[in-house]
């Protein structure tokens, strides 16, 4: 089985099988434009070592899934957050690689990897308030009072 | 670590938002200043489809006008429609919903939407609509909510019958659109678009959840359809856009929503309407 090898931007080599680096469009199509097997390593200048080899071991396992079609209704991909066993082990990580994660699949278009990324964020919203959201994600609140009670008055009925 | 709203795009977090529940951005909205200004068109456009098209108060308003258990449908449908009528109530809904004696048997029903029905001054745009024939009553209270949210409709046949069926057992669903103007209700409606949904219950022969009714009904709204303009000329577009389009000020677009019964099932295939849905523009 051929293999390539991939660059992470703190520049380290990752070799990897081609079927499994072809999980990600861009390399996919990156290897569709050369040709052949590049000898030199492919550069992902986005994404760090650790998160690479994150976002490789996903594309390890998922290695065999079909290919998401390609004009897939977006209304019934968006419709259940639910998330299978592995991905959900795969997702527990910290805050700051999960982000990673979910960029690096944004970049490198693994639209399934970016949707299980999606989902997990999702799951963290869901169920709570404004101020529990601010401090799951360390978000500061920048509204004045008075444009916080703005806001509340404008869809009063559908608060809690 | 920074703020997550600053390591990742917008985009992406709209990819997240995408899978939450159109009324949990209310929540997001609140959550700080660039998810607001973000979200003011999203947030109606997500309700929009939520609520099909309609306001909420106009919402209510209709609500109003329909009979206890056509309420209670609407209410358990989505999400979005059950917090509507639990949290903006109105007292007229309250005495609807929340009777101290609410109908024990189909003929207490009748004779109370009889009464209803001498003691309000209809919207002309309902007085033709035979609500009494909604084809499923459910004893609800509000205790019994949860269960109502599942409701089913039907089922209208047997597998006895089924088993000597000619034509697969199908429900059909139809979705009429039509326009009239605003000033004169009685106007002759024109029909913009009718579409038939099937549901295949070859299988089970059991009865439909109503919240799938509804999303049958959305997606048709929302899907292209071939629709005609006043003049006769057509264009593939979504109903309501195109609704909006055409009449843009002065006409508002009904939607009768029908269930057909299957062919076999009795001696005539008859539409049942379910519910009326007023899309105003």
């Amino acid at each position: 089985m051929s293999q390539i090898i991939l660059l992470s931007s703190d520049n380290v080599e990752m070799k990897v099988d081609k079927e499994v680096a072809e999980r990600s469009i861009l390399i996919k199509n990156m290897l569709e434009d050369v040709g052949e097997t590049p000898d030199q390593a492919i550069p992902i200048p986005n994404v760090n070592e650790g998160v690479l080899r994150k976002v490789i071991e996903w594309c390890e396992h998922h290695r065999n899934d079909p290919p998401p079609p390609a004009d897939e209704d977006s209304d019934s991909r968006k419709k259940s957050t639910d998330i299978e066993e592995w991905d959900q082990k795969f997702m527990q990580v910290d805050q700051e690689m999960l982000f990673e994660i979910i960029l690096a699949a944004n970049y490198l278009d693994i639209k399934p990897l970016l949707d299980v990324g999606c989902k997990t964020v999702a799951n963290m919203i869901k169920g709570k308030s404004p101020e529990e959201i601010r401090k799951t994600f360390n978000i500061q609140n920048d509204f004045t009072p008075e444009e916080e009670d703005q806001i509340r008055r404008e869809n009063e009925w559908a608060e809690e | 670590m920074s703020s997550p709203i600053e390591r990742m795009p917008l985009e992406l977090w709209f990819e997240v938002f995408d899978y939450l529940e159109p009324y949990q951005m209310f929540g997001i909205r609140r959550v700080s200043s660039t998810f607001y200004n973000n979200t003011s068109t999203r947030l109606p456009a997500a309700l929009c489809c939520s609520l099909y098209g309609l306001t909420p108060d106009l919402w209510l308003y209709i609500c109003e006008h329909l009979d206890y258990v056509s309420i209670k449908a609407v209410m358990f449908s989505t999400n979005i429609f059950e917090l509507l009528l639990t949290r903006k109530r109105t007292p007229r809904l309250d005495s609807l919903l929340f009777r101290e004696k609410p109908p024990s048997t189909w003929e207490e029903h009748i004779d109370q939407m009889n009464d209803f029905d001498r003691n309000i001054v209809m919207h002309p745009i309902f007085k033709d609509f035979p609500l009494d024939d909604l084809i499923y009553y459910h004893r609800a209270t509000p205790e019994e909510k949860k269960d109502f949210g599942r409701t089913r409709i039907g089922p209208w046949f047997s597998k006895s019958v089924d088993e000597n069926a000619s034509s697969p057992p199908l429900l059909k669903l139809r979705l009429v659109c039509w326009t009239t103007c605003t000033e004169n209700h009685n106007a002759e409606p024109h029909i913009i678009h009718t579409c038939i949904a099937n549901f295949d219950v070859s299988d089970t022969c059991e009865s439909i959840l109503v919240s799938d009714i509804f999303k049958a009904f959305s997606r048709a709204l929302c899907e292209p359809a071939i629709v005609e303009d006043r003049h006769g000329n057509q264009e593939q577009v979504a109903v309501y856009h195109h609704a909006i389009k055409e009449y843009p000020s002065n006409a508002y677009m009904l939607s009768r929503f029908s269930i057909r019964k299957p062919k076999f099932f009795g001696s005539e295939s008859t539409w049942i309407e379910i519910m009326p849905n007023y899309h105003y523009i």
